[in-house]
């Protein structure tokens, strides 16, 4: 591949980026996103003002803000990448045009990407001083480490959901299911064997938090050894990785028949 | 190894599909702008691209307005902005018509035949069969999903004709419109004469439309009681050179065989 064609390549992912980063973050339907990022917000805020203690901050980045808004809006996200083109019937525009379906991939993930770790980053920005404001949070650079910490997490969490949800969007007609089953393993993944906690992205997430959740007290949790961070992002970047490839494989292979949509 | 299908094959093809989903919240200039983008045009290219291809399908007063705004004819006509847009050498088009009223179907129309005539390839696929009398070279027609001709539409009418219709289907009748005064009586004279299969008067009763095997001897006929009877006759013309009724002609012949 020459200069000129890498160009050209990289402009056409910039495109698709940019379409898709407009759909996003600019249509009635982001609606939904923005109350998913709003909510660990609002509920920060709620906490703060009842009197926040640190145990409170931890909990609300866990639960709230990766449990919950990162991994629905992800999900949201992702999963309608391709799947939300093909019920309004405007793929075809992107498929038509002569890109790479690789590239088109790219620039749709880049675009999800981008728009779950802003929106997510912010919110996160923003519960974090809601939080600790009542209790003072300690020095003020641990809690800018802190909270750049755990916006780094934020952006691997999006990054590695988002590649599963788009496998998703992309072999089922309805992924529910299967993000029915992820959320499953997500959330009871430390009652599941050692080699099975390692297939979930909270375990790889929980070990890079600034700090990691209190222990479930549950008679049925497995205790399973944590990976340093450096395996952990590794970890997460071949789920990425993973998730990439197989949705370039499928995405190839994609022909559109609207009707049967 | 270059292939027949490459990536780069949709930048020779416009494509004008039938379905009417714009990505949302896009305007007519937005969408032709992105997309010339995706097609790897810098953003000069694809700013002068569009404006180009809204201006020739008249949509520059309206460029700026979003795609949901627009009537019915308008997004048909966004979408013929989008087919043509990168200069394709190879258009297809699917009920490209759709929802145009007389003077932007002229139009379109017209258009195409500029492609066409720039040496463009122009593939029109449509129920309405009136819109391509005057704009087909070739047609295909399609029956139940099987090729039931294909050719020029003046051949594959002689071919009905004259015993020799496409795939070697039998002979079939002519027809012919004749504008007259007293068309009962024109009627009911050839078929005294049995030179009718049917004859179908207009509505307003001043012309008719007659079907015969044998369009030689109809016509002597025809000249006869001109003369003898003192039939006014306005016009004669033959009705199966439309590509409705050659289409009509190759089904009803197709399911009789």
């Amino acid at each position: 591949m020459n200069g000129r064609t890498a160009a050209r390549r990289l402009r056409q992912t910039g495109a698709v980026a940019a379409i898709e980063l407009r759909r996003l973050l600019a249509s009635k339907r982001s609606a939904s996103l923005y109350v998913l990022a709003a909510l660990p917000v609002v509920l920060a805020g709620l906490i703060g003002a009842s009197g926040a203690t640190d145990s409170a901050a931890v909990n609300t980045f866990h639960k709230l803000i990766l449990g919950t808004s990162v991994f629905f809006g992800c999900a949201l996200v992702f999963t309608n990448l391709f799947r939300r083109e093909i019920l309004e019937q405007s793929l075809h525009f992107f498929l038509l045009a002569p890109i790479r379906r690789e590239a088109l991939l790219a620039g749709k993930y880049l675009a999800g990407v981008a728009a779950a770790a802003m929106l997510f980053g912010a919110a996160t920005a923003i519960a974090y001083p809601l939080l600790w404001l009542p209790f003072g949070g300690g020095a003020p650079f641990d809690q800018a480490a802190r909270l750049g910490a755990d916006l780094f997490v934020v952006v691997l969490a999006c990054a590695a959901y988002g590649a599963l949800f788009t496998l998703f969007g992309l072999l089922f007609r309805n992924p529910t299911l299967p993000v029915a089953a992820l959320l499953g393993l997500e959330v009871m993944h430390f009652v599941l064997p050692p080699a099975l906690q390692a297939a979930s992205v909270v375990h790889y997430l929980k070990a890079l938090a600034s700090v990691p959740p209190p222990p479930v007290g549950s008679l049925f949790a497995v205790l399973a050894p944590v990976p340093t961070p450096g395996v952990a992002v590794a970890s997460l970047l071949a789920i990425m990785a993973l998730g990439l490839v197989a949705s370039g494989w499928r995405l190839r292979r994609l022909q559109l028949a609207y009707s049967d949509d | 190894m270059r292939t027949a299908w490459s990536a780069s094959s949709p930048s020779r093809i416009g494509y004008c599909p039938q379905v009417d989903g714009f990505p949302p919240g896009m305007t007519g200039r937005g969408l032709l702008t992105a997309f010339l983008k995706v097609h790897g045009l810098d953003a000069a290219e694809a700013d002068e691209g569009a404006a180009t291809a809204l201006e020739r399908l008249q949509l520059g007063s309206v460029a700026d307005r979003r795609i949901a705004t627009y009537s019915k004819g308008m997004r048909q006509r966004i979408k013929l902005a989008w087919a043509i847009s990168h200069e394709p050498e190879v258009l297809i088009l699917d009920e490209p018509l759709n929802g145009l009223d007389p003077e932007a179907r002229a139009l379109a129309m017209a258009l195409l035949r500029g492609f066409a005539d720039a040496g463009a390839h122009v593939l029109i696929s449509t129920h309405i069969l009136h819109e391509l009398d005057d704009a087909a070279d070739r047609v295909v027609f399609l029956d139940a999903g099987y090729l039931a001709a294909a050719g020029e539409v003046a051949g594959i009418r002689d071919a009905l004709a004259g015993g020799q219709a496409p795939d070697a289907q039998p002979r079939q009748a002519m027809q012919v419109r004749v504008r007259c005064q007293d068309a009962p009586k024109l009627a009911a004279r050839l078929f005294d004469q049995d030179l009718v299969r049917f004859a179908t008067l207009e509505e307003d009763r001043a012309g008719l439309l007659a079907a015969t095997d044998d369009a030689d001897a109809f016509f002597l006929a025809l000249n006869d009681l001109v003369r003898t009877e003192r039939l006014a006759i306005e016009g004669v013309e033959p009705a199966d050179e439309s590509v409705q009724a050659v289409f009509e002609a190759v089904i009803e012949q197709g399911r009789g065989a």
